[in-house]
């Protein structure tokens, strides 16, 4: 992995999110991912959606919930300090002008990458909190619908009819009801699972092609059209 | 740090670290993406005479020092493998050992008579010990009479290259296991898959793996493995592949200090396989 030097920590008002902002200049596409570890433990590292690059300042930032054993190695960081890294890893979303945009939590994460890179037809973030909200706010672009909880961001979006292809990327939970619900076009969804290795190695990561066959969410994904996949898993 | 070459069943290894079997894939992308010449072996993972889907999500959970893994041998079974995977691993860059596991001796014959006509590969693992599958692949390492039949039946197969035993971590009778490795005819112990472990999450009271237990491996793991191995390197000659908890060049020299020849990377592999082959490198070439 590679050394690289925290530039900036952002938490919301309820530490529930992290906005963490390191000095990384690998090119990256829209719905890759990063292994990401803090100096020697937790030994194993995590994956994270690249939530976004500013190739001028030579960063790349992650959003980051809380939730296991990092959690803790990253609230003792301040900028300045060294984590660890490795790649951009996974497919990355198609190159399609103008899709729609539908996030659920951390999910949002990679749709905020898609954002920056081309003109979106809408964009549908759904969050736990007023907390989250506002933390949010400032990184989704101009007109993005929040929905916050116990509000569903799948009924804000189904409600607006709107068509074309959409990106989604959230709990699997909410990824079944786009799948099931939405006949507007074409779903392409980013999924999420433990992983260890991300590069394809280690078979850690499994999803469930329609057609029987196990494909891999780091090196087949994290990106699939939604057509594919099985939602359920079968032997 | 001197240069370390190991003299093992016949085999020249440049470096007495290798990546054992499951963590590494079956070398296709390992290969593709990076420098594996200064590792002392790859081996390929575990291959069945059928297709294995392997076990439903979640597969993999944390613990901090370590990994608790539950692939289930995902594999597409021999056939598929040599038709499609073997031939892109080929001329491999370093010794190339290949893992089989059956569910009874006949499978494993079966197995090591196909791979006996296969040039290509160096060490043939008999992996007797995996914890994530149901079937008696699982508990052959833990019983001494079937290690005997199956390692016979495989040596009958399989007469001109080293056999290795990968034995599993949790058995009652281990000098009656060796022994019967020893009489059978392996060359090396791989010692040894991983052990048993679970974890569960205190929001809900449920396990975090779907199969509930799987194997566990890491750093946490060396000084079990350390006094495990010490205690086969007393009841025999054999080699000996140590795994289980080696992390950093330390490690290496401390797993040869109980007795291994050569020491799989696994976890390590999994967060960068080019940290281990500079590892390996380290000790190919005594530069540090």
């Amino acid at each position: 992995m590679t050394d690289v030097v925290v530039r900036q920590m952002s938490f919301s008002t309820d530490r529930s999110l992290l906005l963490l902002t390191v000095d990384w200049r690998a090119a990256a596409r829209p719905g890759q991912f990063a292994m990401l570890k803090v100096g020697d433990w937790p030994v194993v590292p995590r994956p994270f959606s690249i939530c976004a690059q500013d190739r001028e300042a030579g960063t790349t930032s992650f959003l980051i919930r809380r939730r296991g054993l990092l959690w803790d190695q990253l609230l003792r960081l301040q900028p300045g300090a060294t984590v660890q890294i490795k790649g951009p890893l996974g497919n990355g979303f198609p190159e399609l002008p103008a899709p729609l945009l539908v996030g659920g939590g951390c999910g949002v994460a990679p749709l905020l990458f898609v954002a920056a890179t081309r003109p979106v037809a809408g964009f549908y973030a759904g969050v736990a909190s007023a907390a989250e909200q506002a933390f949010l706010a400032p990184l989704l672009p101009a007109g993005t619908v929040v929905t916050v909880k116990p509000q569903f961001v799948t009924d804000a979006f189904l409600a607006s009819r709107s068509a074309g292809p959409v990106f989604a990327c959230g709990p699997s939970s909410m990824l079944r009801v786009l799948a099931n619900r939405y006949r507007g076009g074409p779903i392409w969804v980013s999924l999420e699972e433990r992983m260890a290795c991300g590069e394809g190695l280690c078979k850690g990561c499994p999803v469930r092609r329609r057609e029987g066959s196990v494909a891999l969410v780091c090196s087949d994904g994290p990106v699939f059209p939604e057509g594919e996949v099985s939602w359920t898993w079968q032997d | 740090m001197a240069g370390l070459t190991v003299a093992v069943a016949g085999l020249d290894v440049v470096s007495p670290v290798i990546i054992p079997a499951g963590p590494g894939g079956f070398g296709t992308e390992l290969r593709e993406r990076y420098d594996l010449t200064a590792l002392g072996a790859f081996t390929a993972k575990t291959i069945t005479p059928h297709a294995r889907i392997g076990n439903p999500p979640p597969r993999l959970v944390d613990t901090g020092f370590g990994l608790i893994n539950s692939i289930g041998l995902q594999n597409p079974g021999i056939v598929a493998f040599l038709d499609t995977v073997y031939p892109t691993l080929l001329p491999f860059p370093t010794h190339l050992f290949l893992s089989i596991a059956g569910e009874t001796v006949n499978e494993f014959e079966d197995m090591a008579r196909t791979l006996a006509g296969v040039e290509g590969f160096d060490l043939l693992e008999l992996n007797l010990s995996c914890p994530n599958v149901e079937a008696s692949c699982g508990v052959i390492g833990a019983n001494p009479q079937a290690v005997h039949d199956v390692v016979v039946a495989v040596r009958r197969a399989f007469p001109d290259r080293p056999v290795a035993a990968k034995l599993p971590f949790e058995v009652p009778d281990v000098a009656g296991v060796v022994r019967a490795c020893e009489q059978a005819g392996v060359d090396v112990l791989a010692l040894f898959n991983c052990p048993h472990a679970a974890r569960f999450d205190v929001a809900t009271g449920k396990p975090f793996l779907a199969r509930v237990t799987g194997g566990f491996s890491g750093p946490a793991l060396k000084p079990l493995t350390l006094a495990k191995i010490l205690a086969v390197r007393s009841l025999t000659h054999l080699p000996i592949i140590g795994m289980g908890g080696a992390w950093t060049a330390d490690d290496v020299l401390e797993f040869r200090c109980a007795g291994a020849d050569l020491v799989g990377m696994g976890l390590h592999t999994l967060q960068d396989p080019a940290e281990v082959c500079t590892i390996a490198h380290e000790f190919a070439t005594g530069s540090s």
